[in-house]
């Protein structure tokens, strides 16, 4: 056996694609060749590697909590405002996503199902933590030029825009989910409202989030229940 | 897994026995999200945005001799789907692109081959993000989870001879990045 044709088997011998014979081949050749010895010992060890890269679990309650979300987002999805007319879809949409968000949003630890529709919810962040609040809009269609605005309170921040209290872009929606990852960060101890607002024309959605930063050790009952 | 049955007893739902079908997989689909994302939390996302798409298909669902392939190739097409709409999103979302180690983990090496170890782990993460999309996937789900070939033939649409050439590809490429490091 050539030491080409040695490493072009490799892959199948340890995915176990190969057959008996031509894995006594290979080993045969390794016995006088410390080159392919290595050359599959280094491979073996990747493959090893790959295998034992842990996979840090899941956070607290997180099956439990996706399946009922799953189902709370359904419930939302088969709103019967959804088939209007583009200015109504419009604002069915955000309020769509609103509740998507607060669906999203109003699950504490123990996945607990608060309303269908709250226009405010609560929001504990232990100090200096980073929080991923994700606000999920369902847009009907395509939309253009959608403005989105953000007003943060003086003790918390978006991660990557320090100092920032007030943020706003314009973007398009797609059909179906459009969902904005908002990294915030607690800055201190204190309480205030966050506010996220979205329009289009003369159509425009607030979402408000009262948001309370605790100190560490501090229980956070009741985090993220509707208010 | 228990209570995630118990929540849902006794109640007359119009998508009955979608939890008891998929709850059985939560745990294997999280694993693979992790792989795809390298992020808890994305991971998490993937997960619970599958199990949206998938409760109005649980009558679906439910005749599936083995729906776990079904549902890696469903999450699969959802993080390939969302990949590809961020990448053209005007929307700039901030990703965390962190690695997360388990510091749980424990293995029975001294500290000084434990460092030695996850450092290994880190650099070969490392590699594997920075190999497209298509490599990641596929060596995140043969080489890392373990899905067999004639798995991934029906979870990618894929001869398996393709994807043999896919793999040895993906590998080369890997190598190359932990070579060059």
């Amino acid at each position: 056996m050539q030491c080409s044709d040695f490493y072009k088997q490799i892959d199948d011998r340890l995915d176990k694609e190969l057959s008996d014979m031509a894995c006594v081949e290979m080993d045969t050749h390794i016995e006088q060749c410390a080159s392919c010895r290595d050359a599959l010992r280094e491979e073996q060890a990747l493959r090893q590697a790959l295998r034992d890269i842990p996979v840090p679990e899941a956070t607290p309650g997180f099956a439990a909590r996706a399946l009922r979300r799953a189902a709370a987002a359904n419930a939302v999805a088969h709103h019967p405002h959804r088939n209007r007319t583009f200015a109504a879809g419009f604002a069915a949409a955000f309020v769509a996503g609103i509740v998507l968000w607060f669906v999203t949003g109003i699950f504490g630890p123990e996945g607990e199902y608060g309303t269908s529709q709250p226009q405010l919810a609560q929001l504990s962040i232990s100090l200096h933590e980073t929080r991923r609040v994700k606000l999920a809009f369902n847009s009907p269609e395509d939309m253009e030029r959608v403005r989105v605005s953000l007003v943060l309170p003086d003790h918390v921040e978006l991660e990557g825009y320090p100092g920032r209290k007030q943020i706003a872009w314009y973007t398009d929606l797609r059909k179906g989910d459009n969902v904005l990852t908002l990294p915030l960060s607690a800055l201190r101890s204190d309480e205030g409202v966050f506010t996220a607002e979205i329009g289009h024309g003369q159509t425009a959605q607030k979402i408000q989030i009262n948001l309370n930063v605790e100190r560490p050790g501090v229980s956070r009952l009741g985090d993220m229940k509707s208010a | 897994m228990k209570n995630i049955f118990s929540f849902w007893q006794g109640r007359s739902d119009t998508k009955p026995g979608f939890e008891e079908l998929i709850a059985p997989h939560i745990e294997r689909l999280y694993r693979l999200a992790y792989r795809f994302t390298a992020n808890r939390h994305d991971a998490e996302d993937l997960v619970q945005e599958l199990l949206v798409k998938m409760y109005p298909r649980a009558r679906e669902l439910a005749k599936l001799e083995k729906p776990g392939p079904w549902l890696a190739k469903s999450l699969y097409h959802l993080f390939i789907d969302q990949s590809r709409r961020a990448s053209h999103s005007p929307v700039s979302l901030i990703e965390d692109t962190s690695i997360e180690i388990d510091s749980a983990t424990s293995t029975n090496a001294g500290p000084g081959e434990e460092f030695a170890r996850e450092q290994t782990f880190s650099e070969i993460e490392q590699a594997l993000l920075s190999l497209n999309i298509n490599q990641r996937t596929l060596i995140a789900m043969h080489d890392m989870e373990g899905y067999t070939l004639v798995e991934l033939a029906s979870i990618l649409d894929t001869p398996v001879g393709t994807l043999k050439s896919r793999l040895h590809r993906a590998r080369a490429s890997l190598r190359k990045q932990l070579t060059e490091k």
